[in-house]
């Protein structure tokens, strides 16, 4: 019997193996019980799961979504609802960059004591106030109208985001059967354009080939080439919208030369424009409070002269991300240092009592030096002077470029701007792009200039 | 007023769990009642040297051995000579194949012998006098009594307080869904008639005086019955058969192993009906979710798989005396080779590996060998290997395992689902019928522990956990007081089934293992399995010493 008794011991390994399992369970479920319980595959939280939610504001206390009688109401604006669709998300999850999706936690009071439905009493919701104003984003989708496109527009000085819309949207309160993914009325409806996708930039490119000159030659600025409308590269051809003729670099980046800007490329050559769009932020996901954007991409690595050159102008298989566009804008506004964007504002109790501020989270990185910051600003003055005009944005002593990024054979290009005020009580940014549109001054230049006078109160 | 609803409810929520926590505690501590110290039995008195023996067990191998449970040091004794083992009728001794023989009374003994008090045995050159414990010359303890913790049983009590906790589950659906209340209150009362009257057979019919395990067993039921009650009452019905038959087949197999040496007789029988079973299940058997385990006749459908758990149990245990005289292991490898091999070939892979442990158990408690632990899973790695080159489409199974919370629409659905309502739950759970799991396919079977979680909270599952491996526990326990070590191996054998295939579910449900797609021993919807697993805990009773030898008075 005693041997029996010893050898029974096996059990005790089976049992201590599945104690052991348990609290590997325990564990785990402690340590990701937020992300289990919070991810959009739990229906506790769909539909009428989020009367439970606190509210979300915008920066002037409007309220953009809240919970009354266990149900889940948005702004009453119906043109409110869709412009912040994307920022503020809907019922059913669909937006994964969204608030309601990715700070559930925090407008749940969620913790592992008492689960995803705990007691009235009990419940601890959150409130988050954000950088956004809810009237410019408004007066933004109204801009956009049916196209489908991306407005972004944030405070150079301190980093918020004033204004985000996507488009195509629609309504929280009527969200779309999508039958046929094609159906162009919803393509890609579900993400955020400014976050989470990246588009061909064309010549808004021009100013990152003009920046990389800048921070590695010392002649850049008066660095000439001929552009007689073809240039041959690689016995294949580099054309332009004209035959500039000698230009330096300012009045390239005003006229928007092609041959410039490619020869620049070329001349500049693989590893130092490599080297340098990395050290921009390309090819990264940036971070926008809990958000992970698209990341731009720029690699020549593999490529020949023709490819390089046509890299330089924001072609071959150039791409960027409106929100990365807005955070090498704002160190080219900010003198090269540019604050991390941000939406998130202030997390508070119910009770009022203040949880996250983000006075204590401020971030920035430094992206260029001063002086290549300050030309390129006053390079895209000058643009903004002598080809625009001011009156796209009177009074905003505006600095911008345009950009028309060409796609496919069968679709019309995307049409860019980006700049800013450089004025001291309007340090504002902006990002417009517009898919499969037309050129980038007809189409994105005339809604960058009604959401800009729009903010700056321009009559 | 609307107010106290949620006060109410809450509070009856961690009401249920500190019942259900204290119905545990007090059935295990109660294991405690009645149950016989370390004392001697009997004795053996060394002619010459008046060297006192204590024979301790119910079944004692003597030799020269040091592990042998009476040791004597006589170069002419074997090391393994002979078994002396208390039955019914008294105490026996046999002759394990010694070298020089038993000598009892100075006659050779063969086989089977009964001895009585005052005899003589010889092993070797040593002579040995038969005596009762109280004529010890040393051993004082025998004042000791007889029996420690000598209180009153109650496990009628731990019964009403089981029939408590379902009234307070059937107050939270009164709550939570008033308009099904009736619905839902009518099976559990049934089920609560059927666990009185099975306590009253085994009380008065069958003079138990004992009815911790089964109170355990009733509690868990209790658990699951109530979440599968809430979710569809129709399913109910078979499941309350269920557990009648699973009633039935624990006192039937308990009063058909009080004998352990008849058990031998039928051993050869049961294997045979258990192969032929799984010939049927292989010819039979249709595909149900990718495994060909079920057969059906007459609208009844049953897994044979879960039977044959018990005939394997029954062909792998045997005695002291067995395990002494035929040391070879042949007959039971061939048999479990068999049952593994047929659970393979109907792709039941997570009944397989039960098999596996119980065989893995059996076949160590037997022979005590090393060496066959490391050849028996060296062989099971390498089978493993050779399915999955012939059957590529198995890693599918293993294809999300750790990672199945990052495709939780695609092969990590199930378990991504366990994880994100099990955190849903908290400590409290959403309550009964309000959870979201119980929707996802097989939630009521392979899913079960997930869905205690989310709807009863984490203490209660933890709990359901905590139960079963205090069977094991308790299994353990046994192992050196029961009544022969067929009852030591077979609890031992049991327990290491419930608890491994509970361990299957909750930890492949969970994605700590690959999901197999078992049940948990007598929580899930299944009605093979409630039997089974009632068949299971027959043989951890069993192995009770105060199962038979405690009367009610």
């Amino acid at each position: 019997m005693r041997e029996t008794r010893i050898r029974s011991i096996i059990l005790s390994f089976i049992i201590f193996g599945f104690l052991f399992g348990l609290g590997l369970l325990s564990f785990k479920l402690f340590v990701n019980s937020a992300t289990y319980a919070l991810s959009p595959i739990n229906r506790h939280l769909l539909g009428n799961g989020l009367s439970r939610a606190g509210d979300i504001l915008d920066r002037n206390n409007v309220v953009l979504a809240h919970s009354e009688d266990e149900k889940r109401l948005y702004n009453q604006d119906v043109n409110i609802r869709k412009a912040l669709l994307h920022t503020v998300g809907d019922n059913e999850s669909h937006i994964q960059t969204s608030i309601q999706s990715l700070y559930r936690n925090e407008l749940y009071g969620y913790n592992f004591i008492f689960g995803i439905d705990p007691p009235e009493f009990l419940k601890n919701s959150n409130n988050i106030k954000l950088t956004i104003d809810s009237n410019i984003c408004k007066i933004a989708l109204n801009a956009l109208g049916n196209n489908r496109g991306a407005v972004c527009v944030c405070n150079y000085k301190t980093g918020e985001i004033i204004c985000m819309v996507s488009t195509p949207t629609y309504d929280p309160y009527k969200p779309p059967v999508i039958t046929n993914d094609k159906d162009p009325n919803y393509e890609g409806v579900y993400l955020n354009r400014v976050l989470s996708c990246s588009f061909t930039p064309g010549s808004v490119f021009k100013v990152v080939t003009a920046a990389c000159a800048l921070e590695n030659e010392q002649d850049a600025e008066d660095r000439i080439y001929t552009c007689k409308k073809i240039m041959d590269v690689d016995n294949k051809k580099i054309t332009c919208m004209a035959a500039h003729g000698e230009k330096d670099l300012k009045n390239a980046l005003m006229r928007s030369c092609n041959i410039y800007f490619a020869s620049l490329a070329i001349d500049l050559g693989k590893d130092k424009m490599n080297s340098f769009t990395n050290s921009l932020l390309f090819n990264k996901r940036l971070q926008i409070d809990k958000i992970s954007t698209k990341e731009s991409n720029y690699n020549v690595t593999n490529s020949n002269n023709y490819e390089l050159g046509w890299s330089g102008v924001g072609q071959y298989t150039d791409l960027l991300n409106p929100m990365h566009s807005i955070v090498i804008l704002n160190a080219i506004a900010n003198s090269g240092e540019s604050i991390d964007p941000y939406l998130i504002k202030e997390i508070s109790e119910s009770d009022g009592t203040i949880k996250y501020h983000i006075d204590n989270n401020i971030n920035s990185h430094t992206l260029l030096t001063k002086s290549t910051a300050d030309k390129l600003k006053s390079m895209m003055r000058y643009n903004v002077q002598k080809n625009y005009g001011d009156s796209l944005f009177p009074g905003l002593n505006a600095f911008a470029k345009t950009g028309t990024g060409e796609t496919s054979e069968n679709k019309k290009p995307n049409a860019w701007i980006f700049g800013g005020s450089t004025n001291e009580n309007t340090p504002y940014s902006f990002c417009v792009v517009v898919e499969d549109s037309g050129f980038g001054i007809n189409v994105a230049g005339p809604i960058a200039s009604t959401v800009m006078k729009a903010l700056c109160k321009v009559k | 007023m609307t107010d106290l609803v949620p006060i109410i409810l809450f509070s009856l929520k961690v009401l249920t769990i500190i019942l259900a926590i204290l119905i545990v505690y007090f059935s295990f501590k109660s294991t405690k009642n009645f149950s016989r110290n370390r004392r001697t039995l009997i004795l053996l008195e060394d002619i010459n040297t008046k060297e006192e023996l204590p024979i301790l067990y119910w079944e004692n191998t003597v030799g020269r051995n040091k592990h042998c449970d009476i040791k004597i040091n006589d170069p002419a004794i074997s090391r393994e000579h002979a078994v002396i083992f208390r039955r019914k009728e008294g105490w026996f001794i046999t002759d394990t194949n010694s070298k020089y023989g038993v000598f009892l009374n100075g006659e050779k003994i063969n086989g089977k012998t009964k001895i009585f008090i005052n005899d003589i045995i010889t092993l070797g050159e040593t002579s040995l006098v038969l005596k009762t414990a109280d004529q010890s010359k040393e051993i004082s303890s025998n004042k000791e009594k007889l029996f420690k913790n000598v209180k009153p049983l109650r496990p009628g009590k731990i019964l009403f307080f089981i029939t408590l906790l379902n009234l307070l589950f059937i107050g939270e659906t009164f709550i939570i869904k008033p308009n099904s209340v009736i619905n839902v209150a009518f099976p559990i009362i049934i089920f609560l008639a059927t666990c009185w009257i099975f306590f009253f057979i085994s009380k008065y019919l069958f003079s138990r005086a004992t009815f911790e395990i089964e109170n355990l067993a009733i509690l868990l039921i209790s658990i699951g019955l109530n979440v599968i009650v809430n979710y569809k009452v129709e399913l109910i019905f078979s499941q309350l058969i269920s557990i009648a038959l699973g009633m039935i087949c624990f006192l039937f197999i308990i009063w058909f192993i009080k004998n352990p040496d008849n058990v031998k007789k039928f051993r050869l029988l049961i294997a045979i009906i258990a192969v032929i079973f799984f010939v049927i299940n292989l010819l039979f058997a249709k595909e149900i979710n990718g495994s060909r385990n079920w057969i059906s006749f007459g609208g009844l459908s049953l897994q044979p798989s879960e039977f044959i758990k018990i005939a394997f149990i029954f062909v792998g245990a045997s005695t002291l005396e067995d395990l002494q005289t035929t040391k070879n292991l042949t007959g039971f490898i061939l048999f479990s080779a068999i049952c593994i091999g047929a659970l393979f070939l109907m792709k039941d892979f997570g009944t397989a590996c039960v098999f596996f442990v119980g065989f893995l158990v059996i076949a160590f408690m037997r022979s005590g060998s090393i060496r066959t632990l490391i050849f028996s899973c060296a062989t099971a790695i390498l089978g493993s290997f050779l399915v999955l080159t012939f059957k590529p489409y198995i890693k599918d199974r293993f294809a999300v395992w750790g990672h199945a919370f990052e495709y939780p629409n695609a092969a990590g659905y199930q378990q991504a689902r366990v994880l994100s309502y099990c955190a849903s739950g908290g400590l409290f759970g959403v309550g009964l019928g309000n959870g979201y799991l119980q929707y996802i396919f097989a939630s009521m079977s392979d899913l079960m522990f997930g869905v205690i979680c989310e709807e009863l909270g984490f203490i209660m599952a933890m709990l359901v956990a905590l139960t079963i491996t205090g069977f094991a526990f308790f299994a353990r326990g046994q192992s050196i007081k029961s009544r022969s070590t067929f009852y030591s191996i077979s609890s031992c054998a049991a327990a290491a089934m419930l608890i491994f295939q509970a361990a299957l579910h909750i930890f492949g449900s969970t994605d700590i293992l690959p999901l197999t797609g078992v049940t948990l021993p007598f929580v899930s919807l299944g009605g093979s399995s409630m039997i089974s697993s009632f068949g299971l805990l027959a043989f951890i009773k069993a192995s009770d010493e105060r199962t038979y030898a405690i009367r009610r008075n």
